[in-house]
């Protein structure tokens, strides 16, 4: 389990307030709530990109809110998948996996396996900009599963697929996150999507767990 | 990693700010300030600088605004392509507008009528641009309004329009001010009649007065009136909410308005042209100071690789801050500094006769102060925003300052850099104002074709003000060229 104190933050007219919480260290948990309800904020907050003053996230017995963004070893696929677009599927992943000094020859092996699995050899060699909605959703991922995180993180990974999409992507993303055994956090507004991936479901309202 | 960089980043800015500040804390370091001013002269000189500020930002704006509904109404793709060349007059040196309108007189009118002339023709394409982008966001917005519920002409203009376009309005004013304000080369030589205005009233204190006291007061002066309208720009700076894709209220192929601004545009552009090849036709080439050009042409080019080099140094700087995320909204203050103040300290410091790789860097630094926080502020940062989520997933994923700028920063912004090394290129080619107020002895390119105008000689200061437009454009041309890999 990774447990969340004392958070308290605001931002514009949102005010975020978690007392405690805690997070399933297997599988997804899924973070719910309409627009406007601090998911994304809440989001932000654990990959780092806002910084509350004096909470607590202990992981494992890490205490992450000490630590800067770069050094929480979190793996992120955001809503607008955030590839380099310049940068071919390979290039995107390739420089994240020797960033995170992720080259050993096991990750490389993981390297190959995955591609086949999230069916990216026909983009491989595709610059970013290029990539279709579903294309490049799977190469963030994978991008997140070969940057060696403690936990992923996802923020609307389905809501720019259109429908016929998106039913593919719920199969391929689920079995790639099981597989993987890497606990993962998924905003998303949609109740219905979220139960397909877990039984935990947070749900956000106002800046607070219901 | 990052925390221990953090340091590393404010004491970057912390330079940047000594750097960029250096002008003022030169000149009051070195001189005590005489406030036993010449009150007459000193009045007579601000009410100079505020009259043909004024004038010139009034005058834009209210043609401005009487072209854009007509150039909002037009539906022809080819003119989105042709209304960029209007900003020409105020993205090239003032060097090129003095010419052209030079030419156009047997008696230039110098003085006030002139200094208003060069700046109306200096920033005329770009106020209208900038309130045309602003209008046509607002139109766009309201045009199904407007025609539902049948509003009057008189009531769209008075009641909606005007209202939400009076931010833009009072921006474009202040950034004319503001330019006219901090401008020495055209006063410089369009001009006429000592302290025609604060810019020339400081240079002339220390150039043909002697009276550095004097000038110091003034400058500190004139640097508090453009700080305070800066402060003010900076607070309201406002350009509308961007383009509405809606093409319903653009009806029309052509109508006065474009005739107009094409006009302008041609005058400019083809005037630039039409006097050039006059020019060719007209001088004698056994009488052409190649020589001399040529001498002036080689400094310029070493003025022009240290003034890149500076660049890239600040640059550098200001991204490895953009990218620690370290706030830096001060920076912008530095924005609008005036050719004087930053002349004379450079003059303070370095001294009269020196190696011209001495002489070359005084200008160089010179240049950056002026020109480079207003290019990297135009050119480079709405494109660092525009990857800002990039920027986001690069620190999660650790990659290192040196890292994101080879990989993820440098190839979306290279073409920006590429932009605004050619614009400073060109000052280092065309510059004279800085040069002569920073007292340096070394002939480059500007000083010798702003010698060939202030004598009459247009022809000559055409054909090599063309020669240097050519070699600059030519040179970052082909380096585009290079640099584009992605087709």
């Amino acid at each position: 389990m990774s447990k969340i104190s004392r958070l308290h933050y605001a931002i514009g007219s949102l005010v975020i307030d978690i007392p405690e919480l805690e997070l399933s260290d297997k599988g997804v948990t899924a973070i719910t709530g309409h627009s406007g309800s601090g998911k994304t904020t809440f989001f932000k907050i654990l990959l780092g990109l806002h910084q509350p003053k004096a909470w607590s996230w202990n992981f494992d017995g890490v205490e992450m809110a000490h630590l800067h963004v770069s050094e929480r070893q979190l793996g992120v696929v955001f809503q607008s998948y955030e590839l380099f677009p310049h940068l071919t599927a390979e290039e995107n992943i390739r420089l994240i996996m020797r960033s995170r000094n992720n080259v050993s020859s096991d990750a490389l092996k993981q390297l190959e396996h995955f591609k086949a699995k999230l069916k990216l050899q026909k983009c491989w060699l595709t610059k970013g900009k290029y990539l279709s909605g579903g294309e490049q959703q799977r190469v963030a991922l994978l991008r997140a599963i070969l940057s060696s995180p403690r936990m992923i993180l996802l923020d609307e990974p389905f809501s720019a697929l259109d429908q016929a999409l998106k039913y593919e992507a719920y199969e391929i993303v689920q079995e790639v996150l099981t597989e993987i055994q890497v606990p993962a956090l998924m905003i998303t507004h949609n109740l219905a999507e979220a139960r397909l991936f877990t039984k935990h479901i947070i749900e956000f309202k106002n800046g607070q767990i219901q | 990693m990052k925390d221990r960089l953090k340091p590393l980043s404010f004491l970057i800015i912390g330079c940047l700010i000594l750097f960029f500040s250096a002008p003022v804390s030169v000149i009051l370091y070195n001189f005590s300030l005489n406030l036993d001013l010449e009150f007459s002269d000193m009045l007579i000189a601000f009410q100079n600088s505020f009259v043909q500020s004024v004038i010139t930002a009034t005058l834009c704006i209210v043609l401005s605004m009487l072209l854009v509904p007509g150039l909002s109404e037009l539906k022809n793709t080819w003119i989105k392509r042709i209304m960029p060349a209007a900003l020409l007059p105020s993205l090239l040196p003032s060097i090129f507008t003095l010419l052209i309108v030079f030419s156009l007189f047997r008696d230039f009118p110098f003085g006030t009528t002139g200094i208003v002339l060069i700046f109306f023709v200096t920033y005329f394409g770009m106020s209208t641009l900038i309130l045309l982008n602003a209008y046509t966001a607002l139109v766009g917005k309201y045009s199904h309004l407007i025609k539902i519920y049948n509003i009057s002409l008189i009531d769209r203009y008075l009641k909606i329009y005007l209202p939400e376009l009076f931010k833009d309005i009072i921006t474009v004013f202040l950034i004319i001010v503001l330019g006219c304000f901090a401008s020495l080369s055209v006063p410089l030589l369009a001009g006429g009649g000592r302290g025609t205005n604060v810019e020339m009233y400081i240079y002339e204190s220390v150039f043909i007065n002697g009276n550095w006291g004097t000038a110091a007061a003034m400058a500190l002066l004139q640097m508090t009136i453009i700080f305070i309208l800066g402060f003010y720009l900076n607070r309201i700076s406002y350009f509308g909410s961007g383009r509405v894709d809606s093409d319903t209220f653009k009806t029309k192929k052509i109508n006065l308005s474009l005739v107009f601004f094409l006009f302008y545009i041609g005058f400019y552009v083809v005037g630039y042209f039409y006097q050039l090849i006059k020019s060719l036709t007209k001088i004698n080439l056994s009488n052409f100071y190649y020589s001399e050009f040529l001498v002036s042409l080689s400094n310029s080019f070493l003025l022009s690789f240290l003034t890149v080099s500076v660049f890239a140094i600040i640059l550098v700087s200001l991204l490895f801050i953009f990218f620690m995320q370290t706030k830096s909204y001060f920076l912008i203050y530095f924005l609008l500094p005036s050719t004087t103040i930053i002349g004379l300290s450079l003059y303070l410091v370095f001294p009269e006769r020196a190696h011209i790789i001495i002489d070359a860097l005084k200008i160089a630094l010179g240049i950056n102060l002026i020109y480079t926080l207003v290019l990297y502020k135009s050119y480079i940062q709405p494109q660092l925003i525009n990857i800002q989520s990039q920027l986001d997933v690069a620190r999660i994923y650790n990659l290192t300052f040196q890292q994101s700028l080879v990989s993820v920063i440098w190839p979306q912004i290279k073409s920006s850099v590429i932009i605004t090394a050619s614009i400073l290129s060109i000052f280092c080619f065309s510059e004279f104002a800085l040069i002569k107020a920073a007292g340096s002895q070394t002939l480059f390119s500007g000083i010798f074709i702003e010698r060939l105008v202030s004598s009459y000689r247009l022809e000559q200061g055409f054909v090599f003000s063309f020669i240097v437009l050519a070699i600059v454009f030519g040179f970052f041309y082909t380096v585009r060229l290079l640099s584009v890999k992605d087709k």
